[in-house]
């Protein structure tokens, strides 16, 4: 092993891409439907890439509230005041997303690829710090013609072909996310409590705030890759009380919204119609059922 | 590639102009972005159907569920809970709808109303309205009856998933509102003398079974009425929930759902599927 300085990639992919070139083996990770709706419009998987970061988040930020008298009001990461809080928290999120896809995307341009479809975007504790980890597999369209940056999809490849028949091309994967904080006022602690019907008008704020907030940072990264429009894929929101002094407790909200930005690039698409069809296997139980599991069954 | 695996029908020419449209992206050149939490078919049906996605809406509500006792022997609906449920729903969804007012749009497709009990307060839960805010193409922007939107001059909501969205416009209806209806319900307990005079016996418990019917039949009569006030001819997709929450065995939550639709035009009829045999299992 050597040391490397976390510039560039790790020694081991210059191995895996040297082991790559002269046998031609092609490995991948999609599943057959997946694989077959790739090859479909042309898109040939070349090989599995990942991206990986490990990183140590340390500095939050300054975690205040901005105001612990009086009423509360909800600071985000995204409103670059001096109160913006966990502003360098959220910085520091992006920053390992984006360098887990860069070098996901480092690896997929050595393999001359045009994109990498069927990511999995993962997070995780491990001893130390937090994994941030891209996994997905390469493909090449037949075409001299060469990207700079591949294209970078959570969908898989059926997604994927669907999507190119009817003129949209995935561009980038594009996440946003959120921090906010909000002091426990008076009247929230009121509302929040007693036996009657009541919204808590800080804490519905708060996560409203929040939520905005990552919606919009969505946005600026879907409008800074060009594109004409995004599906989203997940949207994550977590709320957690602290208490930084006795008596004192403010609420923490975070936001993600994670999805595929895409671009349109035929103006007029070809007159193909939907086949209406009908599967022939048990239906899928999609809906909730009505009845709810309220008795074990299990023998006595 | 070899010649075997180009046995299915390969359309190279589309990677190729994905690819040359890939290489000419420059920043905040679209000038009508989109968002939407759609899958892929979905997004690809509702543009067929003649409608483009504006945006991802969305409402919120944090709501302090108030308390009601039921009494312990008595069949009863817990009013306070009913409204606590009318009302922060409502106040999701209208907050839902506002945002999609202010993208103009006709209606709000894909929606999902969901309730979650929070961690960080005793009967504390967010209501939660999310859904794809979209416009009907120029070519039909109006519709036989006037306009997508609702009696209320507000944009329609369905819950009703892409796919059924699509089928439903071609079967020559449109959705006109999400329909609900809600009643909390307390279920008497069974006094010792009654549960003794049951002991080994296979027999109903016909006092459960009205319960039941009076708690659904609260939750399906509200529904209608809902559909009733939006004028509609009837409403499809419904289902009907027991929802728990937190409230132990006997306080159930009876939660009926639907989206209420109208008629576009006379006849009802879409093309006969094919049917298909899929090689693959589930999803």
């Amino acid at each position: 092993m050597t040391d490397w300085d976390g510039r560039g990639l790790p020694p081991a992919v210059a191995a895996r891409a040297a082991r790559y070139r002269p046998d031609g083996v092609r490995t991948s990770l999609l599943d057959v439907p997946s694989f077959v709706g790739a090859q479909s419009v042309g898109l040939r998987p070349l090989g599995e890439v990942m991206g990986c970061a490990v990183v140590h988040l340390g500095w939050k930020g300054w975690a205040g509230c901005g105001a612990s008298w009086g009423t509360g009001r909800t600071v985000t990461s995204g409103s670059r005041s001096r109160y913006s809080g966990y502003a360098p928290y959220v910085d520091a999120l992006r920053g390992a997303y984006d360098a887990a896809l860069a070098r996901l995307v480092a690896e997929a341009v050595a393999m001359r690829a045009h994109g990498v479809v069927g990511v999995r975007l993962t997070e995780q504790h491990v001893s130390g710090g937090r994994e941030f980890l891209a996994l997905g597999t390469a493909v090449r369209a037949d075409t001299p013609l060469f990207l700079e940056r591949p294209f970078v999809t959570e969908l898989d490849g059926n997604d994927v072909a669907a999507l190119l028949h009817a003129g949209w091309a995935p561009a980038a994967i594009v996440y946003g996310i959120s921090v906010g904080i909000r002091h426990d006022d008076y009247r929230t602690q009121r509302q929040a409590s007693g036996w009657s019907n009541a919204e808590v008008s800080g804490y519905t704020d708060l996560v409203q705030q929040v939520r905005h907030d990552a919606r919009a940072r969505f946005r600026e990264r879907v409008a800074a890759t060009g594109a004409d429009g995004a599906l989203v894929s997940r949207t994550t929101l977590h709320v957690h009380a602290q208490e930084p002094s006795d008596g004192h407790v403010d609420h923490v909200a975070e936001a993600t919204v994670f999805g595929t930005a895409l671009a349109r690039f035929r103006t007029a698409p070809t007159a193909r119609r939907t086949l209406t069809v009908l599967p022939l296997r048990r239906p899928t139980t999609d809906r909730p059922t009505t009845d709810r599991p309220t008795t074990d069954r299990t023998a006595p | 590639m070899t010649s075997t695996e180009s046995a299915l029908p390969v359309d190279s020419a589309l990677p190729a102009d994905a690819v040359r449209r890939l290489s000419e992206m420059r920043p905040g050149s679209s000038t009508s972005l989109f968002t939407s939490d759609l899958s892929v078919n979905e997004f690809l049906l509702v543009r067929e159907a003649g409608f483009r996605p504006l945006g991802l809406v969305l409402g919120s509500s944090i709501y302090h569920v108030g308390f009601q006792m039921g009494r312990w022997t008595k069949n009863q609906e817990l009013e306070t809970l009913s409204q606590a449920m009318y009302h922060a729903r409502e106040l999701a969804m209208t907050r839902m709808e506002a945002e999609a007012d202010l993208l103009g749009a006709d209606g709000i497709v894909g929606v999902r109303l969901e309730i979650e009990f929070k961690e960080f307060g005793s009967d504390l839960a967010e209501f939660i309205a999310i859904g794809t805010a979209v416009k009907a193409d120029e070519a039909h922007a109006t519709t036989p009856g006037g306009t997508w939107r609702n009696v209320h001059g507000k944009p329609f909501t369905s819950d009703l998933s892409g796919q059924d969205f699509w089928t439903l416009l071609q079967a020559g209806y449109a959705p006109v509102g999400m329909t609900m209806g809600t009643c909390v319900y307390h279920v008497a307990h069974r006094g010792i003398l009654q549960t003794l005079g049951s002991t080994g016996q296979n027999v109903e418990i016909p006092q459960f079974t009205e319960a039941l019917y009076d708690a659904r039949e609260l939750a399906m009569s509200r529904m209608q009425a809902e559909a009733e006030q939006l004028g509609a001819e009837g409403i499809v997709g419904v289902q009907l929930l027991n929802l728990p929450h937190r409230w132990g065995g006997h306080t159930t939550e009876f939660f009926a759902i639907g989206t209420a639709v109208r008629p576009l035009r006379e006849d009802h009829t879409i093309a006969t599927p094919q049917l298909v045999l899929p090689l693959s299992d589930g999803r």
